[in-house]
């Protein structure tokens, strides 16, 4: 993702949830935390931070905060506690295409977290 | 002033570059600048050094009665940097006698300048004036969102002996009132026992590894183990963890509470600190930034790699153990191997010789617990073949903290045949281009900023 992309990008991430912050990670690494994105009706709790991790050239990663469980209960397959830049975040399997070019990183925290909607 | 114990960490290839930085040229003092990061602990702020930038001759200019005095553009590329990642700036100086040193007038006249402009422009580093000596370091350092000045500095070199200056050891009274020590002190001397009784160890994995270096490090008398484990024992345990009982196995006790008890059984002036979440959990990760060395006894690829991401971000020096019992084929036998790696942040990571890689952590199951065994669900373990590992990386520990053995500059780590029952050193050759180092040694906490 190009600067000019990435700020676009932030400027989005910015209207669509209010607080976004950002830090450095590794060479080429941007670090996006939101404060809180809402979850799927249902869900507990109803929101989350979000981590994402844009490195250049790859698909962006997401994170979650721990805890979170479906609206059947249950907590999400594959739901496993990750260190990122020294902080613990929640990684979990989703399947979507994405292609930065066209895609937006809205449209990417809001396709990942549907996952939250499916019962399994 | 306040009182707050600060702790400069100097990784291990940055030691020299910035002793020589400070040694004074011409007949005037030398200023060598850090670029550092930061973290914040429960018992102490670290402030973690990750660039050393020098002055050219030509930025110094003739100031009679100053120590040193240079010219503020050409300061201009190292805040420029330090703006650019993040980073506080710290200046180093030098008054190379031996004894305590202190900060001089003129020193504190220019650190009261200069630390608020860093503040200024880097608001959420520490920015600091440092003075070294021989055997002692003193100086000011202004804390994020602080106006006043923290003067309580001690400064940590890392290589294969933890050397800080000043060494609060020297001189204190080792508490031994039972003469336990007496033998051990033979070994390591009254300095060395010091060290040990003040150190912080943490252990991650209290199992067949772990619990043997529990015990030992309660043995020597470390000041406070922080044992690391969310599981509880089971039947299977009664082969291999030190300490473990029937009952407890009935009872199905956790780790950590046998450790607790091993450690007051041996011992009753060792704290032992009980983390009952596992590495990458937020509270196991708080309880690794006090420690001042960690022993990684786990056995996955992923929990090695989120450990030595910590001990890289947080300079840690990182002891891993590892064992590996496989399989040859049908009635072809065993081979026994193990490893006891010691990665001193600056010298090399585990990374950084191909003990980890990415294809490795590809190959296993998203962090589940791999078997020793190659190709079946059991794992092999025996428990002294798992201790003969642990004692050395308990010899690791004693030699980071007393240097009871000479030390030499080739890099190596110690292989363990258990079929032969050797323990032999291997030189490693690590790669300078590390990535994984470029971006954890010393990173620190992160700073985050408003989009």
């Amino acid at each position: 993702m190009t600067n000019e992309g990435l700020a676009e990008a932030l400027e989005q991430l910015k209207q669509s949830y209010g607080d976004v912050t950002t830090a450095t990670g590794g060479p080429g690494q941007t670090l996006i935390r939101i404060k809180e994105v809402g979850l799927p009706k249902g869900c507990a709790p109803g929101s989350t931070p979000v981590l994402l991790v844009v490195q250049d050239g790859q698909r962006p990663q997401l994170y979650v905060k721990g805890g979170i469980t479906l609206p059947n209960g249950r907590v999400p397959r594959n739901y496993t506690a990750n260190q990122v830049v020294g902080e613990e975040w929640w990684s979990f399997s989703y399947s979507f295409s994405w292609d930065e070019n066209t895609h937006t990183l809205v449209q990417f925290v809001e396709a990942s977290l549907r996952r939250f909607a499916k019962t399994e | 002033m306040r009182r707050e114990q600060v702790e400069i960490r100097v990784p291990a290839h940055l030691t020299e570059p910035l002793r020589a930085g400070v040694a004074s040229r011409r007949g005037r003092e030398s200023v060598a600048f850090a670029l550092a990061s930061h973290a914040v602990s429960r018992d102490r702020i670290l402030v973690l050094v990750r660039k050393i930038i020098t002055l050219p001759d030509e930025s110094y200019v003739r100031a009679p009665g100053h120590g040193a005095k240079w010219t503020g553009a050409s300061m201009l590329t190292l805040l420029n940097e330090a703006l650019a990642y993040d980073l506080g700036v710290v200046a180093f100086h030098a008054h190379p006698h031996a004894g305590p040193v202190a900060l001089s007038g003129d020193d504190r006249d220019s650190a009261s300048k200069l630390l608020p402009v860093f503040q200024n422009l880097i608001p959420a580093r520490p920015h600091g004036s440092i003075v070294l000596g021989q055997n002692h370091a003193a100086g000011v350092m202004l804390l994020p969102d602080r106006v006043d000045y923290t003067e309580a500095v001690k400064a940590r070199w890392l290589g294969k002996v933890i050397t800080d200056t000043p060494d609060e050891a020297v001189g204190e009274a080792v508490n031994d009132p039972d003469d336990l020590f007496h033998s051990q002190a033979l070994l390591t001397g009254t300095k060395g026992e010091a060290h040990l009784r003040r150190a912080t160890v943490a252990v991650v994995g209290l199992s067949g590894g772990g619990s043997h270096v529990v015990q030992q490090l309660a043995h020597l008398g470390i000041g406070r183990i922080i044992g690391i484990d969310d599981d509880r024992v089971d039947k299977r345990s009664r082969s291999r963890l030190i300490g473990v009982s029937a009952l407890d196995v009935l009872l199905r006790r956790r780790k950590t509470a046998l450790m607790a008890r091993l450690v007051r059984r041996i011992n009753r002036r060792v704290t032992f600190t009980g983390v009952t979440e596992p590495i990458p959990r937020q509270r196991a990760i708080e309880a690794l930034k006090e420690a001042d060395i960690v022993v990684g006894c786990v056995d996955s690829y992923h929990a090695r790699a989120d450990i030595q991401d910590l001990a890289s971000r947080y300079l840690i020096p990182y002891v891993d153990v590892g064992l590996l019992i496989q399989p040859l084929g049908e009635g072809q036998g065993v081979t026994i191997g193990g490893n006891v790696i010691t990665s001193i942040p600056g010298q090399f990571c585990l990374w950084c010789f191909g003990f980890l890689s990415d294809e490795k952590l590809a190959a296993e199951t998203g962090g589940r617990p791999r078997s020793y065994f190659h190709g079946t669900d059991r794992q092999a373990q025996v428990v002294s073949m798992n201790g003969v590992l642990a004692s050395q990386a308990v010899n690791e520990v004693l030699q980071l903290l007393t240097g009871f053995a000479p030390v030499d500059e080739t890099l190596a780590i110690k292989k363990f045949d258990g079929l032969e029952g050797t323990l032999a050193s291997w030189v490693v050759n690590p790669r300078i281009d590390c990535s994984k180092c470029s971006a954890t040694l010393g990173a620190g906490d992160i700073i985050w900023r408003q989009a």
